[in-house]
């Protein structure tokens, strides 16, 4: 059923925004193996989204879809199509300056999908409309927050003082003069002249940085840009002006989970919330704490990629909690257990990625995601049948051409029971990799 | 139409070589400048494999580039860009799986205004 439908789906969607030479003739249904060559016509060329699409163009509104055709593994080992989607759309984003607060929402829908019925992706499809506020704080210090300004410019004071370069020392004499007011008793063209001082001043910092980056980025080689006057110059110049960094958002989804024929689904409503930490100062015991990147730290030292046994601050799990009222539309696993009422339900997860090595044009990736759900009101059924309360891993070995190996483990929402699948040289991507 | 022209990729080049500094900074990658434009967005630290992960990592990686950008490199925006425009310019291309960093620095290219760049 699902064959005829995507490809006339696709037919409709990507026909116009493809060249004309690749284009079926009229009248003619595409097959999948025409589609799949379509996509790869485009997916050769540069994805350059303020090209592909114009506001008057009528697929303007599909700009935010990625669609990927992929090729799946049945439990015989066959290659079966799917498709993979992925739908991601904010709108209505509010900052607010002198702060750093923002509100936004965002519809987002994303799964995998198998032109077998008989073989299911254990990514359950999702899609959720959620709207929230952010708080964000720490990076590179942003030119609206006055009162972090100062606190640099006392800093920079401080540091300039010492045997500072000449760079730091331009950029101490910036940073002072960053949070500039009308003094008191101030005369307009001293005001004026003030401000045209520090209008001078960035230029010259612009110009040394600019002329520094455009050096160090005829490095030959990694040694080569270590050894850089003017690449150590820039990463020391950052270093100075870059702090712990938080995100954090709490708000209101709404959400839709269902198999991949529909035949199971579900809604949530509730609250969510998300947070994210990177450690970006120097010196500081911070990255230590990572202890779930302890493994992929220590396999970057055995592949080289790191000097030393060094775990990374920007390698800390982002983590998402959310309570739902999930309302029950179909759900084969609960109705089993006798019990498919709507229910009140918490998720948390947790994910991680991180760089385990560099092979010649090869990256290396580790991938874990985590999730842990529980029913806070359970009928003594649902207790009994132990969909109260469970978990599912999952960890990725990937590169450039796919997941090479994974381990999934656990159970996910309309899923009966535990299930442990392991996959070694499993080819997740359907296209060839490109290079440039 | 698709645009088939793949986005440059030059040392000379301020917004490329800006781009390239800024994500090696922001530990998206640990590369020379010359095999960086060829990077696809799914090789960058931040193509979490959890959407939700992603979109966040994607968010917060945006807010640094656009900070990068203008506070230490101390690039203006085009005319007629806001900032918002221009966040919203590099999140459309950083959605894209099969971007590269190149076609990443086209797109800074085009928002921002470098000190230096012809």
């Amino acid at each position: 059923m699902w064959k005829p439908i995507m490809s006339l789906a696709f037919a409709v969607l990507v026909t116009p925004a493809v060249a004309q030479d690749a284009a079926p003739a009229d009248g003619e249904a595409l097959s999948v193996a025409e589609l799949v060559t379509l996509l790869e016509g485009l997916e050769t060329k540069s994805p350059y989204p303020q090209r592909h699409w114009r506001a008057d163009d009528p697929w303007h509104i599909f700009k935010d879809l990625s669609m990927e055709f992929v090729q799946l593994n049945d439990r015989d080992g066959n290659s079966v199509p799917g498709l993979k989607y992925d739908y991601s759309r904010v709108f209505g984003k509010v900052e607010r300056e002198q702060t750093e607060w923002s509100s936004f929402m965002r519809l987002t829908s994303a799964g995998t999908i198998a032109f077998d019925g008989d073989v299911r992706p254990r990514d359950f499809l999702e899609s959720e409309l959620t709207w929230r506020v952010s708080f964000g704080r720490g990076g590179i210090t942003s030119p609206s927050d006055s009162a972090r300004i100062r606190g640099l410019r006392d800093a920079f004071r401080e540091h300039a003082d010492a045997d500072a370069d000449a760079d730091e020392k331009a950029a101490a004499e910036v940073n002072a003069m960053s949070y500039i007011e009308r003094r008191s008793g101030e005369s307009e063209a001293a005001f004026e002249a003030r401000k045209q001082a520090l209008s001078d001043k960035i230029a010259e910092l612009a110009k040394r940085r600019t002329e520094a980056v455009l050096a160090a980025a005829t490095a030959e080689s990694e040694a080569e840009l270590l050894r850089s006057d003017e690449y150590r110059m820039l990463s020391s110049a950052a270093e100075a002006v870059m702090e712990n960094q938080w995100h954090f958002d709490l708000g209101l989804h709404l959400g839709l989970e269902n198999d991949q024929d529909f035949s199971q689904r579900q809604y949530t409503f509730g609250l969510a919330s998300s947070l994210e930490f990177k450690a970006w100062e120097e010196q500081s015991w911070l990255p230590y704490a990572n202890v779930v990147d302890y493994p992929a730290a220590f396999l970057r030292m055995l592949t080289g990629r790191d000097e030393g046994f060094e775990p990374g601050g920007e390698h800390f799990p982002i983590l998402s909690f959310d309570i739902s009222q999930v309302a029950v539309d179909r759900n084969r696993a609960r109705a089993g257990a006798g019990d498919d009422d709507d229910f009140l339900r918490a998720h948390f997860e947790a994910s991680y990625r991180a760089p385990i090595g560099e092979i010649g044009e090869n990256l290396y990736y580790l991938d874990a995601g985590y999730h842990h759900y529980a029913d806070l009101d359970p009928s003594g059924a649902i207790e009994a049948a132990e969909l109260d309360d469970y978990d599912y891993f999952k960890v990725e070995l990937s590169t450039t051409e796919g997941v090479f190996a994974s381990i999934d483990v656990g159970q996910l929402p309309f899923e009966a029971r535990d299930t442990t699948v392991v996959s070694l040289g499993y080819r997740f991507a359907g296209r060839p990799s490109s290079t440039r | 139409m698709p645009d088939p022209t793949p986005a440059p990729w030059d040392k000379k080049s301020v917004p490329c070589a800006v781009t390239w500094f800024t994500l090696r900074r922001l530990r998206q990658h640990k590369r020379i400048f010359k095999t960086t434009g060829r990077l696809k967005m799914n090789q960058l630290l931040f193509w979490h494999s959890s959407k939700a992960a992603r979109d966040i990592a994607r968010d917060t990686l945006v807010d640094q580039l656009d900070a990068f950008f203008t506070e230490f490199f101390y690039a203006g925006y085009e005319p007629g860009v806001t900032r918002s425009n221009a966040k919203k310019a590099l999140d459309a291309t950083m959605k894209k799986e099969g971007a590269s960093v190149a076609d990443l620095a086209a797109t800074a290219d085009a928002q921002y205004d470098f000190f230096g760049e012809a």
